[in-house]
C-alpha cells in the first residue's frame, strides 16, 4: 500500500470517529462561524500532513486531539497572517425550530460562553473531559499528570457551574 | 463516536455539549488544494531569498572582474557575506523543519518548541544585523561602499529587522500562552 492511500485512509477513519469531537473543539477558541470553519479547517489540514508520519506511539484519539488543541491555541496569533481560504461547505440550517430546541441551544451557548471564559489550562481539559477522555489520556494530550488533569477539571467545573447559575432562569 | 469502549461520562453537561454533532462537510481533494495555496506564503519567503542570493551573486561578478590592489579585499569581504547568507538561509530551512510532526506532540511540548524556535530566529536576525554592521563598516574603511553593495547590505539590514521583530511578538506570544496553560501543580 503507497503511503498515500495509507494516509488518505488514516484520514477518512479519523473524519468518521473524530471529525464532530474536532467541530465542537473549534468553539472553544473561536466566537464565530466563519473563525470556527477556519480553524476547523486548519485542524483537518494539520491532521492530514501530520498522519504521514504517524508512528503509533500514541492512539489514533490522542494524536488527533493534540493536533486539535495545538491548532486552537495559536489560531489567534496565526489568523490575520493567513492567505485568503476555500471556503467549506454545509451551512446550517436557517429553519424555524421548535421551542425544546431553542431552550437546548441557549443552554448549550451558556456552556460554550462559560469554555471560553476560562484560561487555556482548564478550558482544554474540560473539553477533552466533555469528549469522554478520561484523566490519564486528557493529561497524554496536554503534557500534564492525570491527578493535575483531575484538578483543573473540578475547578474548571465550578467556574462553569457558577458562571450558569449567576445567569437568570439558569440551573444544571 | 469514539471506537474504543472508553464509557462516556454521566455528566449534565456533556449531553449539551454533545448536541452538536453535525461537522461541515469537507472534501479530501478540496482539502489538497488548500494545502497548495497555503505554500503561496513559503514561496514568497523563499522568492525573497532567491532575490536576496541572486544580489549576492551578481555583486561578486561584478568584484570578481574588478582588479587593482581592493581585489583582495573584496574576494576577503564577499566571503564573509557569502558565509553569512549560506548560514542564514541553511538555519532557517533547518528552523522550518518538522513543524507538522510538531503539532502532534503535547501541548505543553509544542508550545516550549515553538517559542524555542522564535528564541532561534531572534538570534539568527542579531547574527544577520550584527553581520551587515560588519560588513557595512569593513566596506566603508576600504573605501568601496557603493550603491550596489550600499543597496543590498540595506535589504539584508531591513530584513533582519522585520524577521527578529516578528520572532519576538511570536516569543512573547508563546510566553503568555504558556503561562496561561499553567504549571505541574
Amino acid at each position: 500500500m503507497s503511503d498515500r492511500i495509507r494516509t488518505d485512509d488514516l484520514f477518512r477513519r479519523v473524519m468518521a470517529d473524530y471529525a464532530a469531537g474536532l467541530w465542537r473543539l473549534t468553539a472553544g477558541y473561536a466566537r464565530t462561524r466563519a473563525d470556527r470553519e477556519d480553524l476547523y479547517q486548519d485542524i483537518l489540514l494539520a491532521v492530514w500532513k501530520a498522519l504521514q508520519t504517524f508512528r503509533r506511539e500514541s492512539s489514533l484519539r490522542t494524536f488527533v486531539y493534540r493536533i486539535g488543541h495545538n491548532c486552537g491555541i495559536t489560531h489567534r496569533r496565526t489568523r490575520t497572517r493567513r492567505p485568503t481560504r476555500v471556503p467549506l461547505d454545509g451551512l446550517a440550517s436557517t429553519s424555524p425550530s421548535p421551542e425544546s430546541e431553542v431552550m437546548a441551544d441557549t443552554l448549550r451557548a451558556d456552556l460554550v460562553a462559560a469554555i471560553r471564559a476560562l484560561p487555556n489550562g482548564q478550558r482544554q481539559v474540560v473539553m477533552l473531559h466533555l469528549e469522554g477522555l478520561p484523566p490519564r489520556e486528557i493529561g497524554s494530550v496536554l503534557g500534564i499528570t492525570a491527578n493535575n488533569a483531575s484538578v483543573r477539571l473540578h475547578r474548571a467545573r465550578t467556574a462553569i457551574r457558577d458562571r450558569i447559575q449567576t445567569r437568570p432562569g439558569q440551573g444544571e | 463516536m469514539a471506537p474504543d469502549d472508553t464509557p462516556r461520562p454521566l455528566d449534565p453537561l456533556a449531553a449539551s455539549w454533545n448536541s452538536e454533532h453535525s461537522p461541515p462537510p469537507i472534501d479530501l481533494e478540496e482539502l489538497r488544494a488548500t494545502a497548495d495555496a497555503r505554500r503561496y506564503r513559503t514561496r514568497l519567503v523563499m522568492a525573497g531569498e532567491g532575490i536576496l542570493t541572486a544580489g549576492l551573486v551578481g555583486l561578486s561578478a561584478t568584484f570578481l572582474v574588478q582588479g587593482g590592489p581592493a581585489s583582495a579585499a573584496n574576494r576577503a569581504w564577499l566571503l564573509v557575506a557569502w558565509l553569512t547568507w549560506v548560514a542564514v538561509t541553511g538555519f532557517a530551512t533547518w528552523n522550518r523543519r518538522g513543524v507538522a510532526r510538531a503539532k502532534a506532540e503535547s501541548t505543553r511540548s509544542y508550545v516550549a518548541l515553538l517559542e524555542e524556535r522564535a528564541r532561534r530566529r531572534v538570534r539568527g536576525a542579531a547574527f544577520v544585523l550584527g553581520a551587515v554592521a560588519v560588513m557595512a563598516l569593513a566596506a566603508g574603511v576600504l573605501g568601496y561602499l557603493g550603491t550596489a553593495s550600499g543597496t543590498l547590505l540595506g535589504l539584508y539590514g531591513g530584513w533582519a529587522i522585520w524577521y527578529g521583530v516578528r520572532a519576538r511578538q511570536d516569543v512573547d506570544e508563546m510566553r503568555r500562552v504558556r503561562s496561561d496553560l499553567g504549571g505541574e501543580t
